[in-house]
Formats: C-alpha cells, structure tokens, sequence
C-alpha cells in the first residue's frame, strides 16, 4: 500500500484537472482530461524525451559492449592485477559523482563538450560501465568453466569460446543487466544537469524545471513524472525475476 | 595439441588451465594463458573508467589548489592550502556537517531496522512472496526526480495525501518540509520509501540463505526468540547487511535530487547536506577551486562512515 501511495498520486493527479488535483479527501470519481499531457509535450518535455532515449541507448549500449567482457574477465581472474583492477572499478562505482563531475566540467569546457551527447555519455560511463562490468562478473561464476574447457577442445581459440560458447549461455543474464543499466541511464539527473544544456537536457532535468511555487504546472508535473516511470514499471514487470536476481546478486554473492 | 589440467582455486571452484605438452610445437599465436585472456578482457573497460574518473579526480584534487571561478576562468591562480583553510573557516560549515551527519544516521538507522523487520516479516512461508518482492523493486527503480517530486507533494501540508492519511488514523497533520524543525525528517520519510523495501529484498535473500536448522536447534536448546536473532540470525546475516548498509551509506552521501526539488537544501539551511552544499558552492556561486576541495573532504567523510560500517559489521558476527 505505502508502495503504491506515490504511484496512486501520480496516475490520479495527472488526469485530474486543476481544482480536482488538490482535493482532500482525494477526488476517486473525477471526468479524466489529457489536458495536462497535450500542454507538456506541447512544450521543452518532447525533445528532452527523446534525449533521454538516445542517451539511454547509447549509454547503454557502450557499458555492455566493453562492460561484458570484462565481467567475464573478472569472473577467471586470477592474477593479482585482474583482480586489483576489479577494485578499482567498484572504487569508481562508489565515489560520489559531485568528484568528478565538477572537473569533468571544466575539462569539457575547455575542449567543447559541455551540452553535447558525447559528454554527457562519458559521463553516465562512470557509474554504468563499473555497474555492468560487476553485474555480468556474478553471471559468469555462475557459468560452468568445463563449457569453456570443451569449446577449447574443439578447437575454439579463447575469443572464439568466450565469443561463440560462453556468451550464448550467458544472454539471459546479459539482457537483465542492460536493462538494469538502461534504467539507471534513464533516471539520471546530477551529471546530465552539470554537463547538459538546453539542447541536451534528458526528461529527468525538464520535469525538475517544472517544479516551482507555482500550482500552474501540477498537472505537468505529475503527467511528465508518469512518463517517465511507466516505461520501467512495463520492464520491471516483464523482466521480474532476473532484476530481482541482478539487484540481490552484488550483496550475496559479494 | 593441448592438455588440460584440472586446478581446484581459492574459492572452491575447479577450473580448467592448458598448458602446452613438453616437446610439442611452440605455443600458437592467439593462444593465452588464463592470466593475460582475463587482462585482456578487462583492458577496455578498466582504462575507459580511468578515463571518466581516476583522470578527473585528479585534475580536481590539482584545481583544489586554485581559485578556479565560473566567472572569471582566465584568472585562474594557484592558491596552495587556502581553499582547505576557509573551509574550515566556513561559518556555514559545522551546520552543514552536524545535518549531513543526522541524514545519514537517521535514514540509516531506520531504513535498517525496518528493513529488517519487513525481512523478517516475508521470511515466514507465505502466499504471494514473489509479487511482494517485485513490488519492494518498484521504487529503487523509480527515477530519483520523480521519487522527490512525488514526495515534495504527497508530504505537503495543506493538500498532501501523506497528511491525509495521517489525519485519517488520528494524527494531526505537519508541514514537514516547510519548517526547520521536521524538514530532516521529511527529507528521510521521502527515502526510505526507496531505502526500507531495498534493505528487505537484500536482507530477506540473506535470510534465505541461512541454514534453517540452526534457530531450531538453538530453539530446542531453550533459547528464547530475541537470543536466537541476537546469536544465532544476526551473526550470520552480517556479512549481507554490513553490504547492504554500505550501499545506503555511499548513497546518503551522494544524496542529491530528493533534496535538491523537495527543500534546496532549506528552509534556511536545516536540510543542507555536505553534497548538496558543494554543488550550490560550485555552480551555484561557480566557486568550483572551493568546491573541488570540499568534495575531497566529502570523499574522506565517506571513506571514515565506511570504515565505522566496517567494524560494527564485523563485530556482529
């Protein structure tokens, strides 16, 4: 119940028009209106939609591309480096974003990359890329080393096993860490606010924009807050047990 | 032709290793052994994230030491241990300590002993386990912006449906987060609807993972329910809490957002955490040499809770 309050709130409030929003006891019977729905994406809300998802898949996209070999590398390692390196990344994935943010700032300043994709991306690469890269480790424990020692006797060089046998086994667990890391991309504020601008500001930051004193944008405001959760209430209810699985993995298995 | 040689590692698992038969051709191009195969995945990504972190903490600690300004970016100047030195100086500074202190002592304080108790609570064989557990991952997954732009309304005290209910059991009604005196406490409220039902999922799987059969023998031994948890549960649930009050912790101290769109740090300065602080300084007032040095003794702040963490963790076993 105390789950759903929020949710509740939102999913009423945005359908409500202006009187019934602030109504107490809460308005159940109320004639729904889009109204508030039309006015936002009429306004800033529609081009930083579609900024968000082309961080989000991009983001994304490079946190599994390099993030998935090396969890698998973290997975065999054996050798103190490997191993040290593993640290590291979780050492990054720790520190609190306003450290390298505010110098990461005035970096891309200096070579014009503040408002643009690219630095916003290499920014969410700080945080997602070790999330990945830790997630994807507790997956492969779990893959049996024979599968790679029989693929090496077959012939396999050790990409061609990695590539060909291990990753195959490995999909399920690959798909619930993207979706996790897109997650984490699409809620992003703090980096996107420091280093985006006007052209590059994700949902996140334009709903923040609507807040105000002022009671002119509330149904805004809860409208363009449903948008942007339904899409990961849809996911988290398709992809339920793996999330639950990748959220647990990084404290039980340590 | 390879052989393969059977190796049983620290941690218990048997793993394959080749190693090349002795009077046979020399090693094929392409062939690794585990060690360099394991770098060599790692490669990318660990100098990626070197990249985007390890580069720029260190251009920070390096502008630490100047009086870099948004405002005036041409005059940077280096300035040795002044920006350290007026820090301590702040006159806002112990204020904005003693509440980052209380945030992350109250919010983790009760989103533990909560969670806890929820955990516990699941644990017990029950019908529809699986749909709680789903539903406990909503609001860790629900965007940061919107969790603090719903709580920011539902906490208000003229039409706040928190209140509501509230009034509904009897209890009168509270601006929270428009006064000074309870805007800490709404700020926490407003978390640990993301803090209680994560400690439980993290919690209940370290349950889960126990072995059953040891409360019950304690049980026939004659100990009473509070000395099998403080002897028996606690001990070997410690090592998944102490991790789970470590990811609260780390997040505490980024706490940013919830904060930020529910008070801004207000009324006055009562909900101004250490982070939230540093961020006004910096690109607030665009003092970002000042908030290049506070965020090195942000990161010490952590790193000291960390270690706090650490050993009460340790001694519950």
């Amino acid at each position: 119940m105390w789950v759903f309050l929020p949710f509740l709130w939102l999913l009423s409030t945005a359908f409500k028009n202006q009187a019934d929003a602030f109504a107490l006891p809460p308005k159940l019977v109320f004639q729904p209106t889009l109204e508030a729905f039309r006015q936002l994406f009429s306004g800033p809300f529609a081009h930083a939609t579609m900024n968000s998802v082309i961080l989000t898949v991009t983001a994304t996209g490079i946190a599994l591309l390099l993030g998935v070999p090396a969890g698998y590398g973290l997975a065999i390692a054996k050798s103190r480096l490997t191993v040290g390196s593993g640290y590291l990344l979780l050492a990054a994935y720790v520190m609190p974003g306003i450290v390298y943010v505010i110098p990461m700032f005035i970096i891309f300043l200096n070579v014009g990359l503040v408002n643009t994709y690219v630095g916003i991306v290499l920014a969410y690469e700080t945080f997602l890329l070790p999330l990945t890269a830790w997630l994807m480790r507790s997956y492969f424990l779990d893959v049996p080393p024979d599968l790679e020692a029989a693929a090496l006797i077959d012939g396999c060089t050790r990409f061609q096993a990695f590539r060909k046998v291990i990753l195959p086994t490995a999909l399920p667990g690959i798909t619930t860490v993207g979706l996790l890391a897109a997650i984490a991309a699409w809620g992003e504020y703090f980096a996107t606010l420091i280093i985006g601008g006007s052209d590059t500001y994700n949902a996140n930051v334009a709903l923040a924009g609507l807040v105000s004193g002022y009671s002119s944008s509330f149904g805004q405001l809860t409208a363009g807050a449903l948008f942007i959760t339904v899409p990961i209430l849809v996911v988290t209810l398709v992809a339920q047990r793996g999330l639950l699985r990748g959220l647990t993995a990084g404290a039980v298995k340590g | 032709m390879a052989t393969f040689m059977r190796e049983r590692r620290a941690d218990g698992r048997v793993r394959e290793t080749q190693s090349t038969s002795p009077g046979r051709a020399p090693r094929r191009r392409g062939r690794f052994t585990d060690r360099h195969f394991a770098t060599l995945l790692t490669l990318p990504a660990l100098l990626t994230v070197a990249a985007v972190t390890l580069v720029p903490i260190l251009i920070g600690i390096g502008y630490s030491f100047t009086n870099y300004n948004t405002t005036t970016p041409s005059q940077v100047r280096f300035v040795g241990f002044d920006n350290y030195r007026n820090l301590f100086a702040d006159p806002d500074l112990p204020r904005v300590l003693m509440t980052t202190f209380l945030f992350v002592v109250l919010m983790i304080g009760a989103e533990t002993v909560l969670g806890l108790g929820l955990a516990l609570l699941l644990e017990r064989p029950m019908r529809g386990l699986a749909a709680y557990r789903v539903l406990y991952t909503m609001p860790l997954l629900t965007a940061g912006v919107v969790v603090a732009i719903s709580w920011r309304y539902l906490l208000n005290g003229n039409f706040g449906w928190f209140n509501y209910l509230l009034g509904l059991l009897g209890i009168p009604g509270i601006d929270w987060l428009g006064s000074s005196s309870t805007a800490l406490i709404g700020v926490v409220l407003s978390d640990m609807w993301v803090g209680v039902p994560l400690m439980a999922i993290l919690l209940l799987a370290g349950l889960i993972g126990l072995d059953p059969e040891l409360p019950e023998a304690a049980a026939t031994d004659g100990a009473s329910p509070w000395q099998i948890f403080r002897r028996v549960t606690l001990p070997g649930l410690a090592p998944v809490l102490t991790i789970a009050v470590i990811f609260r912790t780390v997040d505490a101290f980024r706490k940013f957002e919830l904060i930020q769109l529910e008070t801004t740090g207000g009324p006055g300065i009562s909900t101004k955490i250490l982070n939230l602080y540093i961020y006004q300084q910096g690109f607030g007032y665009g003092r970002l040499g000042y908030a290049s040095a506070m965020s090195i003794f942000l990161v010490v702040l952590m790193v000291l809770a960390l270690s706090v963490v650490f050993l009460v963790g340790r001694r519950l076993r």
